[in-house]
């Protein structure tokens, strides 16, 4: 009873996920009754099966955040009803009204979001700015209460219900498409709910587009045999992902170093930094394989979401290979509606209004403000006297309101847009790094490293001292680069063997110092996630600042041997893990394709050998507290 | 393939993972490797009533806490008027006892504990004094309390009662910053950092950290400056100032405490010391930071920022240590500062470096008699103080991949326990003040205790301060 109860009953304590047993034996039912229904593939049989689908996902909601099913049953409501509005109106050329619709539409979901995700932002900021002592009030608990204060539902807090960032970008890219007319709204409004609530990628992503998921509603059932294998292979890969890359790392070492920096050593604390890196890798990335196979089994088809980030030689490439579903929704639905690499927008300069004001909220001082202002005057004064420059300003512009917008997605805290707008900033100077020549990078670069060398012999600031470092790479980097250019490509041969290990080299400096620029902006990412929303401003703030202090300052290269020694668990995982990334993409294709044309016998031994193995990791004994550094 | 094929294909998978659990045992030893798996009890959650009912047990501690406001009388900034600067600190005396009866967890009086009353009566007396001279309490600990944790609440709550400001004492260069004072130490116009730093000796560091001698000054570290065989003079410039711009009673000073051992001439704020032998620096007002420069070479134990009167709280935290590292300490030196400092309390909060790496009760049997006899130098060396020992909180690690307590951390906690009462020194359980077995796990849910299920967070330090603040109290 206990484990039917397990099932079917709501526990905030007891979520659905995919990586425990209740979750497979959930599913295992599901596909039971899915098999049943399409067994015959008609037209009745396939809405049936798109309706079954629907409770079901439902149902897993429902399990994993309750109540909060109603929200989602509301925006799938307006928008499905917002959108067939716009189509009307479209096909009646009222594009005002069409318009209008679609604000109404962004303004519910965008108000949904803002309400559930950013009222601590708010109202910290808000309290900040004009020393204000607001505090948040649940108002949807108050009315849930019978418009009392107390009751069933707390009203001093509100909680994120699971997943709504996800679907709600998806409802607002179903209406933004209806409205380009990319697509015809959906008549069904069933169908359209499985569409937003597919329970495989409901909760973590990846963020379906409705022109690439609506018309699979209308599709009969396949899956080749191959499919299946591959459907199989990307569940396990996804379980090992998550549960030994990281979940295994982040028990083990990478949590207790963020929680607490100071008890580490810098070189403790930057390896933690990196090890986050390949944890919240494997971690989304494993949690989105298994959507992806799960998915599969049941004859749709995901977009992929990863590939490969780290083997990225520059940021640009790295949001290519990073969350692709949300990078491609926020290219179309965010950075081509500010203008794009075209023009600016209202939108364009509202951001940097906004940015400017957030700055001074961030700092608490009007320099910075007036910094951020001096700099959008200047831009805009250069681009209206220089009108070559005006497209590449704007461009970057957008980029990087895009970026720290996205950063904001992520989470409702100052580390999040700190983590965007550093990785806008990297991706701007990126391209103009790039329209660069090398003579003049790497005398840019040799200067650069000079006075940053001198500004930390004369501070001795832990965080010059990284700059330092960044910067001696980053000089390494063009220096292997200017030699592979200054050498002379015999002629057909493609260059000499010189100058193919120096282009590989060239290649595998690029990834590095990608990776290495994408985990140091990680460090404002992981210290804002998992914080209670009420100080994760100041928690975030003080933990970034304290690692950055221990990897600048406390350095002890002394302790790497007894480190290694002690962890050695957590640097095999690491160096395992990052070699795995590393492997070729043929390679990789190689071995799915293998594992996907197992005999059935032999794939259901490695399902029961991959979750014994995982279960060694799930079980395996603490690492205890060992210190380096006194 | 047909959908019903892989229907039954995900049943065969189900179903041989279910067989694999009868016949597979939870253990399986290959050399020394040990492999585990579950049984179908354990997946069907069969073995889950035990964990809920403790889950119950518990929640009373988590519900009554949750609401607790940790900015309590201890923690509310001091308003101008009340800052040492400006307070007249003769104003604080022993009448206003402070409200014990914020919290609604019972904190057990001495002798409930332990059947002794009077085993702070030191401490009592010491406090009946603070009105005209300075009352110290040394909080010696592991790296629970690094940061000032625990600490900090601790001194708030017994400068507002009794009076006095300061942080206490600091070593010379901060390798662990504090929540409460920024210090920066520059060595001939050198900025130092933590591997830069001038050569250092911890009596509870690694081996090639420590010295013969025994002269670690009340620390138990010690740093140099010049070279005192060759002569050789250092110009150290330390310049402290307060964290945080609220101000709090332990942001103001009016005076500097000393100990050296050496040639040094002092300047404080660019001003030379008329006296260079003193190791008492009063300053002509309240202050909240400043420069101490020491030229010359020797040895630097700690430099205290304290006032004149009421309590005087260090934050010594020992990073890794297991508490048995005092009788390593010179008595003489030690005996010279708790009388001159007038210490009236020791606190020594030990034992949780001392769970993970013993799994036999004899060792840990063994820990706690090394521990006695700690206590018994310490009160040799301060025959005026009382001491507390506070034994180590809630602890977790992973069992069959069930994430419980030590196995051991009761029995060291009832050992400590009754060590204490033979010893006739004050205990303060922090695992029961946590809730006991598997409280830890409540803890990290509400925020309180960090992810390794060892450090509390800060907000747990301000609680488990608070109860140890409220203990002391209460029994004083």
């Amino acid at each position: 009873m206990s484990f039917l109860h397990h099932i079917f009953a709501f526990d905030s304590n007891s979520p659905l996920l995919f990586t425990q047993f209740y979750f497979w034996a959930f599913f295992a039912i599901v596909y039971s009754i899915f098999a049943l229904i399409v067994r015959k593939q008609t037209s009745a049989r396939l809405h049936l099966r798109n309706v079954f689908l629907l409770f079901v996902s439902w149902f897993f909601y429902y399990k994993t955040s309750g109540l909060f099913l109603l929200i989602l049953a509301f925006v799938t409501l307006s928008d499905w009803l917002i959108a067939k509005g716009i189509y009307r109106y479209i096909g009646r050329q009222r594009l005002s009204a069409a318009k209008l619709l679609l604000v109404l539409s962004a303004v519910i979901d965008l108000g949904l979001l803002a309400y559930f995700k950013y009222a601590y932002f708010f109202t910290n900021m808000v309290n900040d700015l004009f020393g204000c002592s607001f505090e948040v009030f649940d108002i949807f608990a108050y009315v849930g209460n019978g418009f009392r204060a107390t009751g069933r539902f707390d009203v001093e807090s509100i909680v994120l219900p699971v997943g709504i960032s996800f679907y709600i970008f998806q409802v607002i890219s179903y209406t933004a498409d209806v409205y380009r007319g990319k697509i015809k709204p959906v008549r069904n409004l069933l169908d359209f709910g499985f569409y937003v609530s597919f329970f495989p990628q409901l909760v973590a992503g990846p963020i379906v587009r409705a022109e690439e998921f609506i018309p699979q509603l209308y599709k009969p059932f396949h899956l080749s045999r191959r499919q299946f294998g591959m459907a199989v292979f990307w569940i396990l890969n996804g379980l090992t992902k998550k549960i030994i890359l990281s979940d295994y790392l982040a028990v083990n070492f990478i949590d207790r170093v963020f929680d607490n920096p100071l008890l580490f050593s810098g070189f403790e604390n930057l390896f933690a930094l990196f090890a986050y890196s390949l944890q919240v890798y494997a971690d989304f990335s494993g949690y989105t394989d298994i959507a992806i196979g799960v998915a599969m089994l049941m004859g749709f088809y995901l977009p992929k979401n990863f590939n490969s980030p780290y083997k990225a030689q520059n940021p640009q490439e790295f949001w290519r290979r990073w969350h692709m579903s949300l990078s491609r929704w926020l290219k179309n639905y965010l950075y081509i509606p500010l203008g794009g690499n075209r023009n600016a927008t209202f939108g364009t300069y509202f951001w940097i209004a906004l940015i400017a004001l957030i700055a001074l909220v961030l700092t608490g001082s009007w320099t910075a403000t007036a910094v951020i202002a001096t700099v959008a005057v200047v831009v805009a004064l250069v681009a209206y006297f220089r009108p070559a420059h005006r497209k590449l300003l704007y461009a970057n512009l957008n980029s990087f309101i895009t970026m720290l917008l996205g950063g904001l997605w992520h989470g409702a805290s100052w580390n999040f847009m700190i983590w965007g707008g550093l990785n806008g900033i990297g991706m701007i100077v990126n391209k103009f790094w790039r329209t660069m020549g090398w003579n003049l990078r790497l005398i840019l670069m040799t200067v650069l490293t000079f006075s940053l060398m001198l500004a930390d012999h004369f501070t001795q600031l832990p965080a010059i001292r990284v700059f330092v470092v960044w910067a001696l790479i980053v000089w390494a980097g063009t220096m292997v680069r200017y030699i592979h250019k200054a050498l002379p490509i015999p002629p057909h041969k493609g260059g000499g063997k010189c100058y193919r290990i120096a282009e590989k080299m060239g290649v595998a400096w690029a990834v590095l110092q990608t990776f290495t620029f994408i985990t140091f902006t990680r460090l404002f990412f992981r210290s804002g996630s998992n914080l209670d929303p009420a100080t994760a401003n100041q928690v975030a703030w003080e933990t970034a600042t304290n690692m950055m202090n221990q990897i600048g300052g406390a350095w002890n290269s002394s302790i790497i041997p007894a480190f290694i020694r002690e962890y050695w668990a957590v640097v095999v995982l690491f160096v395992l893990g990052m070699v795995i990334h590393w492997l070729p993409d043929k390679w990789k294709q190689w071995y799915r394709l293998c594992f996907a044309s197992l005999p059935l016998w032999a794939m259901l031994l490695a399902v029961a050998a991959v979750v014994f193995i995982v279960y060694q990791f799930i079980t395996a004994d603490m690492q205890p507290f060992i210190y380096f550094q006194f | 393939m047909k959908p019903s094929r892989i229907a039954i294909l995900i049943w065969c998978a189900i179903a041989l993972l279910g067989v694999m659990c009868v016949v597979l045992p939870e253990r399986m030893q290959i050399g020394e490797l040990t492999l585990r798996w579950t049984t179908l009890n354990k997946v069907l959650g069969a073995e889950e009533q035990g964990t809920r009912s403790q889950d119950e047990r518990y929640n009373s501690f988590v519900s009554e806490n949750s609401k607790m406001s940790v900015s309590t009388a201890g923690e509310t900034p001091s308003s101008p008027a009340a800052s040492p600067s400006s307070l007249n600190l003769d104003s604080v005396s022993n009448e206003s006892k402070p409200n014990t009866s914020r919290s609604t967890v019972n904190i057990p009086t001495v002798e409930e504990v332990q059947g002794d009353s009077d085993v702070l009566a030191a401490f009592r007396q010491g406090l009946a004094e603070a009105d005209r001279r300075t009352v110290r309490v040394v909080h010696y600990g592991d790296s629970q309390i690094e940061e000032d944790r625990m600490t900090l609440t601790l001194r708030r709550r017994l400068q507002t009662v009794y009076g006095g400001g300061g942080v206490g004492m600091l070593p010379l260069q901060q390798t662990i910053p504090t929540r409460t004072i920024k210090q920066t130490l520059t060595v001939n116009g050198i900025r130092q950092t933590t591997q830069q730093g001038p050569r250092r000796h911890l009596v509870y560091g690694p081996k090639v950290q420590r010295r013969d001698d025994g002269l670690y000054g009340p620390m138990g570290q010690v740093a140099f400056i010049g070279d005192t065989v060759l002569q050789h003079q250092d110009s150290a410039v330390l310049h402290v100032e307060p964290m945080g711009k609220k101000p709090y009673s332990e942001t103001y000073f009016n005076r500097l405490r000393l100990w050296t051992k050496g040639d040094f001439r002092c300047y404080v704020n660019g001003v030379a010391c008329t006296d260079s032998s003193a190791t008492v620096l009063t300053l002509a007002d309240s202050t909240t930071s400043c420069d101490l420069a020491l030229v010359g070479c020797g040895e630097v134990y700690a430099v205290s920022l304290e006032t004149e009167k009421g309590v005087v709280v260090d934050n010594i935290p020992m990073r890794g240590c297991t508490g048995t590292i005092f009788t390593n300490i010179d008595s003489t030196q030690l005996a010279t500062f708790y009388r001159e400092t007038n210490t009236r309390l020791i606190i020594m909060q030990f034992g949780g470096n001392a769970i993970p790496f013993n799994e036999q009760p004899t060792t840990i049997a063994g820990t706690v008699q090394s521990l006695r006899k700690q206590v018994r130098y310490l009160r040799r060396c301060a025959p005026e103080a009382s001491i507390l020992f506070v034994g180590p909180g809630d602890m977790l690690t992973q069992i069959d991949g069930e994430t419980t307590t030590y196995p051991l951390l009761p029995y060291m906690d009832r050992l400590l326990k009754k060590m204490a009462a033979e010893e006739h020194i004050a205990y303060f359980s922090l695992y029961e003040m946590m809730g006991g077995k598997d409280s830890m796990l409540r803890w990290q849910k509400n925020g309180w205790a960090g992810s390794d299920g060892v450090h509390f967070t800060r907000r747990g330090a301000e609680i488990a301060g608070e109860k140890l603040s409220e203990y002391i109290l209460k029994n004083l």
